[in-house]
């Protein structure tokens, strides 16, 4: 095995990475290769070294207590959208607990009567006039709501936002 | 790292105490691992309290206390590698560290060293030095973590290793 072969296998060698015959062929090239014996010995020595250097880092003294006031907010923020959620299924649950009252049930069916008879003179109304009529007012409001719809997208995409940077 | 099942077990259970204690016990970990793949003080600092957060969020859906030491390995790895991903962060060594190697032991001196040596890594090469040598991943594990091959991992690894040896050889 020559020098180079050896070297570039050499953290896979320490790291017990290798099949058994690239292990063997490796001990013995270290047998007798005082250089590459050097270079082995160097990066299984910084392994260690890397870990107790790693070990000794300074830990700043303010850590554990920016830690906790993060912890502290996220229990806060934790509680507020408790309450923020049950807010809003009180809100969207009222109307349905509103019908079981006996005055909006009245309210409720009011509305839906007069709906219902706006409806009714709308088709009676819709009736009087030909087909055609109906069909080509149906078509030019289309085409008015689509006209519009693109009139709007326009304008708006005409408008720069820029983003604030704090 | 010394696990305690019993306060692990607590704090899963919502109790406010065993999860302070809990900080206590890893906070030393946890900042130190983030230190050296960020190597930035205040950018460390943050990592530790995202990653906390982020224990404190979860610990309740770890099914396998047992388990507690390798799911925090992967939340500390996780947050940093995140963290590093498009960012060139500083290089330069924080002023800890040197106002340490003032006033320490010569034996610190080589520690200190060497930590500025991992500094002066690429980001690559430093992730991969501290995924194996201070985590203790295996080569395939780091192979899935970084989605790289598995021979990407040998060669970046001893190139890794070689170029701390070149630097620290200078």
């Amino acid at each position: 095995m020559e020098c180079l072969q050896c070297m570039e296998r050499l953290s896979e060698y320490l790291d017990g990475e290798l099949d058994a015959n690239k292990y063997r062929d490796i001990e013995v090239h270290l047998q007798c290769c005082p250089d590459c014996r050097k270079v082995m010995d160097d990066l299984a020595a910084l392994s260690k070294e890397i870990n107790l250097s790693i070990a000794s880092i300074p830990i700043p003294t303010n850590l554990t207590v920016r830690i906790f006031s993060a912890i502290e907010k996220e229990q806060h923020n934790t509680a507020k959208d408790i309450w923020l959620t049950s807010i809003l299924l009180a809100v969207f649950a009222s109307p349905v607990l509103l019908i079981f009252s006996r005055t909006f049930s009245s309210v409720f069916h009011l509305v839906y009567a007069t709906g219902s008879a706006f409806w009714r003179s709308l088709m009676t109304l819709v009736t009087l006039f030909s087909p055609w009529v109906t069909v080509t007012m149906g078509i030019i409001s289309l085409f008015l709501m689509v006209m519009g719809l693109y009139i709007i997208k326009t304008l708006l995409t005409k408008f720069e936002v820029n983003e604030v940077v704090l | 790292m010394e696990i305690d099942l019993r306060l692990i077990e607590q704090a899963q259970a919502g109790d406010q105490k065993a999860f302070t204690q809990l900080v206590l016990n890893y906070s030393g970990y946890v900042y130190r691992t983030a230190f050296a793949f960020l190597h930035n003080e205040s950018e460390a600092e943050d990592a530790s309290q995202e990653i906390f957060l982020k224990v404190y969020r979860s610990i309740h859906r770890l099914n396998d206390i047992h388990a507690f030491p390798a799911w925090l390995k992967k939340v500390i790895t996780t947050v940093c590698l995140d963290r590093m991903k498009g960012k060139q962060l500083d290089l330069v060594p924080d002023s800890n560290i040197e106002s340490v190697s003032t006033t320490t032991p010569d034996h610190w001196d080589r520690q200190i060293e060497l930590r500025e040596a991992l500094g002066k890594l690429s980001q690559e090469e430093r992730e991969i030095v501290v995924l194996y040598d201070w985590q203790g991943y295996s080569y395939q594990e780091i192979a899935t973590l970084l989605e790289i091959p598995l021979g990407t991992v040998k060669s970046r690894l001893h190139t890794a290793r070689m170029h701390l040896r070149t630097i620290l050889s200078d």
